[in-house]
C-alpha cells in the first residue's frame, strides 16, 4: 500500500515536471509555431465530423428524455432552457472531451511511441533540437485552441437537433423553443463560456496524457498498445474528475 | 587528445548491470569497432558516449569533456548518431529532413543549401529529394540517414548496426560507399555491430564484447588469440569466414 502511494506521487511529480518541460519549450516560436498550424488541422479539423455527428445525436436524446419529462408536468415552456443548461455546462464538453480523447489521444499517444521507438525524439536531441518544442508543445497548443471551438460547434448543432425535434417532430411551437433562450433565462458567461473554459482545461489534459504516455512508453508493440490505452483511460477518468472540480469552482 | 576517452567500470540497464570494466579511446582520424552478440550491450555504449544513458560508472570523455546532464549540448555538437532505425521525420520529405537536421548550425542559408546538395549528390540522392522517407528503397533510406548524420560535418561518427537488414548486395554497396564516404570527410567512427567482416573491414581496431565484459582488443589475430572459446567461436560463426 505504502509502495502504491509512493508510485502515484512519484508519477505525479514526472508528470508535472514534464508538463513544465513542455511550457518552457515555449521560448523557440520558430520550433513550434507553424507545428502548432499542423496539428490544429490534424486535431480539430480532423475531429470535426466526429464532432458533428455526436452533437446532432446528442441534441436529440436530450431533448427527447427532457420533453417526455416536462410534458408530465405541463413545463414544455422551459424545454430548451433545460436542454440548453444541460448541454452548455455539461454534456458539450465532457462528451467533445471523451470523444477527442478517444480519437486524438490515442492517435498522440502512438505517434509519440513510435517517434520515441523509433529514435526520431533521440534525432532530434543530436541536431540540438527540443523534442519539447517541435513535437510535444504544437500538439498540447493545438489540444487546447482546439477544444473550445469544438464545444462551440457542438453547442451550436445540438440546439438545432433538438429545436429539429420539439419543433418538427412534436410540433412545438418555434417561439415557445427560441424565446426562453432569447430572454435571458440562459446566460453567455454562465453557461456558454464556462463551458469552454472547462474545455480548455480538457483539451490540455487529453494531449498532455497522451503526450505523457507516448514519451515514456516501453520498448516493443505490446508497449505501444498500452501507452495508447492508458492514454484514452487516465484521459477520460481524468476528464470525469476535473469536470466535478472545476463545476464546483466555476458556478 | 583522443576525441573519446571511455573508462567505465559498471554499465546498467534498470537496475541490472550488463557490462563491467571496458575502456578504450578513439585518437583522432581512428576508427573503432565494437562487436558481440544481440543484446550484450554494444549499442548501450553508444548512447553512453551520446548522452542518452546516464546509469553507469566511471568516466566518459569526449574532447576532453565529461559526459553528463549539463555538457549534453557541447558534447553532442562533436558527434553524429548513425541509428539502427531511421531516424527521418516520415511527414517530411528528404530534404526537409536534411534541412531540419541542420536548423541549427549557424551557418549562411546559402551554404546550407550548397552542402545539402553536395551531400546528396556525393550519396546518389539528389533525384529523390522530395521524396518521403516512405517513398524510398532500403538501400535508399539507408544512405539518407547516413547523409543526415555526415551533413553536420561531426568530429566523430557513432555507427549502430548501420547497415543491419539490408540484403548482401545492397550490403556491400553500402559498406563500399560507407568507406568512401568516411576517407572524404574524414571524421573519426565507432561502430556496433555484430558482423565480424562489416567491422574487420572498416575498423582500424575492434573491440569484442562478450558475457558482460570486454574479451578483447585489437585486430583479428588479436581478438582470436585474447578471446575466451566462447567469443572465438562468435568470431568464426560471424560473417567473417
Amino acid at each position: 500500500m505504502f509502495d502504491f502511494l509512493i508510485n502515484i506521487f512519484v508519477g505525479m511529480g514526472r508528470f508535472i515536471r514534464f508538463i513544465m518541460s513542455i511550457m518552457s519549450s515555449v521560448v523557440s516560436p520558430y520550433l513550434w509555431v507553424w507545428q502548432t498550424v499542423v496539428q490544429i488541422n490534424m486535431i480539430g479539423v480532423g475531429s470535426l465530423f466526429l464532432i458533428c455527428i455526436a452533437s446532432i445525436f446528442i441534441g436529440l436524446v436530450f431533448t427527447f428524455q427532457m420533453y417526455m419529462i416536462l410534458n408530465k408536468f405541463s413545463g414544455l415552456s422551459q424545454l430548451s432552457s433545460v436542454v440548453a443548461f444541460g448541454i452548455f455546462r455539461e454534456l458539450s464538453p465532457v462528451v467533445t472531451g471523451l470523444l477527442i480523447a478517444g480519437r486524438v489521444g490515442s492517435t498522440v499517444a502512438a505517434e509519440l511511441s513510435q517517434l520515441r521507438q523509433s529514435e526520431q525524439v533521440d534525432s532530434l536531441l543530436m541536431w540540438g533540437i527540443s523534442p519539447y518544442a517541435y513535437l510535444m508543445l504544437p500538439r498540447f497548443l493545438a489540444g487546447i485552441v482546439c477544444l473550445p471551438v469544438l464545444v462551440l460547434v457542438f453547442d451550436a448543432i445540438s440546439i438545432y437537433s433538438s429545436w429539429a425535434y420539439a419543433v418538427l417532430l412534436k410540433g412545438m411551437e418555434n417561439q415557445i423553443f427560441w424565446n426562453p433562450l432569447l430572454d435571458g433565462n440562459v446566460f453567455f458567461e454562465q453557461d456558454v463560456l464556462y463551458g469552454l473554459y472547462k474545455s480548455m482545461f480538457f483539451g490540455g489534459l487529453i494531449i498532455s496524457v497522451a503526450l505523457f504516455q507516448g514519451f515514456y512508453v516501453k520498448r516493443g508493440v505490446s508497449g505501444m498498445a498500452q501507452s495508447s490505452t492508458k492514454a484514452v483511460v487516465y484521459a477520460s477518468l481524468g476528464i470525469l474528475a476535473m469536470d466535478y472540480l472545476l463545476s464546483q469552482l466555476l458556478y | 587528445m583522443n576525441l573519446v576517452d571511455f573508462n567505465v567500470s559498471s554499465i546498467s540497464q534498470g537496475g541490472n548491470e550488463i557490462l563491467s570494466d571496458v575502456q578504450f579511446s578513439l585518437p583522432p582520424g581512428k576508427s573503432i569497432g565494437v562487436i558481440g552478440p544481440s543484446g550484450v550491450g554494444k549499442s548501450t555504449i553508444l548512447r553512453v558516449i551520446a548522452g542518452f544513458h546516464n546509469e553507469y560508472q566511471g568516466e566518459c570523455k569526449v574532447e576532453g569533456i565529461h559526459v553528463s546532464p549539463e555538457n549534453e549540448k557541447k558534447v553532442r555538437g562533436k558527434l553524429s548518431f548513425l541509428f539502427q532505425r531511421s531516424p527521418l521525420m516520415e511527414d517530411m520529405t528528404l530534404l526537409e529532413n536534411l534541412e531540419l537536421a541542420l536548423l541549427f548550425v549557424k551557418i549562411p542559408k546559402e551554404e546550407k543549401k550548397e552542402s545539402i546538395y553536395e551531400v546528396l549528390d556525393r550519396l546518389k540522392l539528389s533525384h529523390a529529394m522530395r521524396q518521403y522517407p516512405d517513398q524510398l528503397s532500403g538501400g535508399m533510406r539507408r544512405r539518407a540517414v547516413l547523409a543526415a548524420a555526415i551533413l553536420r560535418r561531426p568530429k566523430i561518427l557513432l555507427c549502430d548496426e548501420p547497415f543491419t537488414g539490408q540484403d548482401p548486395v545492397t550490403k556491400d554497396d553500402l559498406v563500399q560507399l560507407f568507406s568512401l564516404i568516411r576517407e572524404e570527410y574524414g571524421f573519426s567512427m565507432i561502430l556496433v555491430s555484430h558482423d565480424v567482416r562489416e567491422t574487420l573491414q572498416l575498423c582500424d581496431e575492434t573491440i569484442l564484447l562478450m558475457d558482460g565484459k570486454l574479451q578483447a582488443k585489437g585486430d583479428k589475430e588479436a581478438l582470436m588469440s585474447g578471446a575466451s572459446d566462447r567469443a572465438r567461436r562468435f568470431m568464426e560463426l560471424g560473417s567473417y569466414v
